[in-house]
């Protein structure tokens, strides 16, 4: 990599975190490239080197929300833990993660599906499938084979979704870690039932050591 | 305003296209809407005044809470798989494509709909143990369901999956084996539908 790459490399993180704070503060729509480079420190030749127009920097943006979330929870998932504690932990290690950055989950959870252009719903149905199969391991956990209607996992995490949006439309993103029970309990539900979801999110808490 | 949304997004949509498609003149436009906004607001109120409705429809002195919530979530099925580019603009452009308008109507309607499946609460078994965001989660678990069958063209199928809605939307509240039980119960339902519909009049 040459002296001018290593230049250009050097903005697009400001780049893409201003387009991410930029999103969540006033929409993809009204968010204008001008900013974007003035906050950043950036030349416009940079940023159609890196990105090619405003779309191109929006996907990249997406695109490290979801690697975020994803690398949360790959993370969650041990050989020396079950099915069900790998998705407790998962969930907590994303509500960490959008409490510490909301622009982060505003990203990958509201704009990410309709605001930004079509390309950018495709990451967001993506990372939704991925995360719909993990979840979906936790049938094979039920005693009666077959029971848990197949649907399961994406009403789990539509569930959890609505929740987690909710707060970061509110600007509650830094309480999100303490919604973990209420979480728990509606990710975990179909899959365990009432009793069981009650008992792993009363014993939440210790996800969060 | 409802099809050109289904087809390109409410962004792409322009009120010339509107015209041409509907043979109107701008003067008859301009008389019932002042912008593009607000005839999409007035498209986006047409399917939230079909859905208010059909919950008001469900809800009856005769009926327990538990069918009620059950024929709730069968009429807005119907209403959507009949109307696919509204339930699309209603669940899909409203919330985050359109102007912040949108977005309170469509926050509205969850709202009215997470109150009323939030009385499911009083039949629960866990009772006071349940969280309270429960009725949201739920309705949010449904919401993926329909969403998935809209943003993939299947509006139609939206009736199928009562089933699956029906355990979503219960299971937090009522428990597993219940949930299930009432899942069993709206498959029958819809298998009865279906050959009331097939038979020679």
């Amino acid at each position: 990599m040459n002296r001018g790459e290593t230049e250009i490399r050097r903005v697009r993180e400001p780049l893409i975190e201003a387009m991410a704070r930029s999103c969540m503060k006033q929409g993809y729509l009204a968010t204008d490239v001008e900013d974007l480079l003035a906050e950043a420190g950036a030349s416009e030749e940079e940023f159609v080197s890196l990105f090619g127009n405003k779309e191109g920097c929006a996907l990249a943006a997406v695109d490290e929300a979801l690697t975020a979330g994803i690398s949360a929870v790959s993370r969650g998932w041990s050989a020396d833990r079950s099915e069900r504690e790998s998705t407790l932990f998962a969930l907590s290690l994303l509500l960490r993660i959008f409490a510490e950055k909301p622009e982060i989950g505003a990203l990958a959870l509201t704009h990410s599906r309709q605001m930004l252009p079509r390309s950018c719903h495709e990451r967001y149905e993506a990372g939704f499938a991925v995360l719909t199969a993990m979840m979906d391991r936790m049938r094979a956990d039920d005693p009666e084979e077959g029971r848990v209607p197949r649907c399961a996992a994406r009403a789990a995490l539509g569930a959890a979704e609505a929740v987690i949006r909710r707060e970061l439309a509110a600007g509650r993103a830094s309480a999100l870690p303490e919604l973990l029970p209420d979480l728990i309990y509606g990710a975990v539900v179909p899959f365990v039932g009432q009793e069981e979801a009650l008992r792993l999110a009363r014993d939440s808490p210790r996800l969060s050591l | 305003m409802a099809q050109s949304c289904l087809r390109r997004g409410y962004e792409e949509t322009t009120v010339e296209e509107l015209l041409a498609a509907t043979g109107l003149s701008r003067e008859d436009f301009d008389c019932h809407f002042a912008d593009k906004e607000q005839c999409a607001m007035a498209a986006v109120d047409a399917i939230l005044s079909e859905g208010m409705a059909a919950v008001s429809s469900a809800y009856s002195a005769d009926t327990s809470e538990r069918d009620s919530a059950l024929m709730t979530l069968r009429l807005l099925l119907r209403l959507f798989a009949e109307r696919p580019a509204f339930a699309r603009l209603a669940f899909i452009d409203s919330r985050q494509a359109m102007p912040s308008g949108g977005r309170e109507r469509y926050e509205a309607g969850f709202a009215i709909l997470t109150a009323m499946l939030d009385r499911l609460r009083a039949d629960s078994p866990g009772g006071e143990r349940l969280p309270p965001s429960a009725a949201r989660a739920a309705i949010g678990g449904g919401e993926a369901l329909v969403r998935q069958r809209l943003v993939t063209d299947r509006g139609h199928q939206l009736p199928k999956i009562l089933p699956d809605l029906v355990y979503a939307a219960t299971v937090a509240f009522l428990g597993q084996d219940e949930a299930l039980r009432l899942a069993r119960g709206s498959r029958v339902l819809l298998r009865a539908e279906e050959e009331f519909a097939d038979e020679p009049r």
